[in-house]
């Protein structure tokens, strides 16, 4: 089981009709709730590692991409590499049908940190419901 | 005290892609129909139908 700040290794997850292959995820709501009239029990954020400077300003040029340095989590394996979370992006999955490992967690005053950026900011969320 | 996510908020007021019903709504123009379907003295009928799409139907309507 998973909870609110936790990190997901999630094995293969379905984005825009295409099949895509073991990504880890910041699990930011753990409610049973429906949206479009799809049940689902777990909601996360893309958690990605920056590959280099210039991927990094790429990514960092969109509002919706929060920095994460690397001691901001605590996973094992850890890659110690800087990152973001994709906090413009909300895939929701059910816990039950999900593939899916605990690898850690991301530190919860980072995690409030994030939930105050996004609350203030006013940029577009897209709902990904393509796993439910 | 951890922070919560209003979720809500973000599938209510955020969301890429969504418009307010009132936005949708803004360049309609009401059906007009007839008194006589109005008063239930007439049945509009639907007699043919062009399209599906689901942006847009062409119906050819009757009064019975």
């Amino acid at each position: 089981m998973c909870q609110v700040g936790d990190i997901i290794l999630v094995k293969r997850y379905v984005d825009n009709g295409k099949q895509l292959d073991k990504h880890s995820f910041v699990v930011i709501d753990d409610e049973k709730d429906t949206i479009k009239g799809l049940p689902y029990d777990m909601i996360c954020n893309v958690l990605s590692s920056f590959k280099d400077a210039n991927q990094k300003n790429r990514k960092m040029a969109y509002p919706g991409n929060f920095p994460i340095a690397s001691d901001d989590t605590v996973t094992n394996p850890h890659n110690k590499k800087n990152g973001y979370i994709k906090t413009d992006q909300l895939y929701y999955f059910n816990k039950n049908t999900l593939n899916y490992s605990v690898i850690g967690y991301i530190k919860r005053d980072i995690l409030d940190l994030v939930f105050e950026y996004v609350e203030e900011s006013d940029f577009q969320i897209l709902h990904i419901t393509d796993n439910l | 005290m951890s922070k919560k996510l209003n979720i809500k908020k973000l599938q209510t007021e955020r969301s890429a892609g969504y418009i307010s019903t009132k936005e949708a709504l803004k360049d309609v123009t009401p059906f007009e129909w007839p008194d006589d379907v109005l008063s239930g003295k007439k049945k509009a009928v639907v007699t043919s139908f062009e399209g599906g799409d689901k942006a847009c139907v062409k119906l050819g309507i009757s009064y019975l």
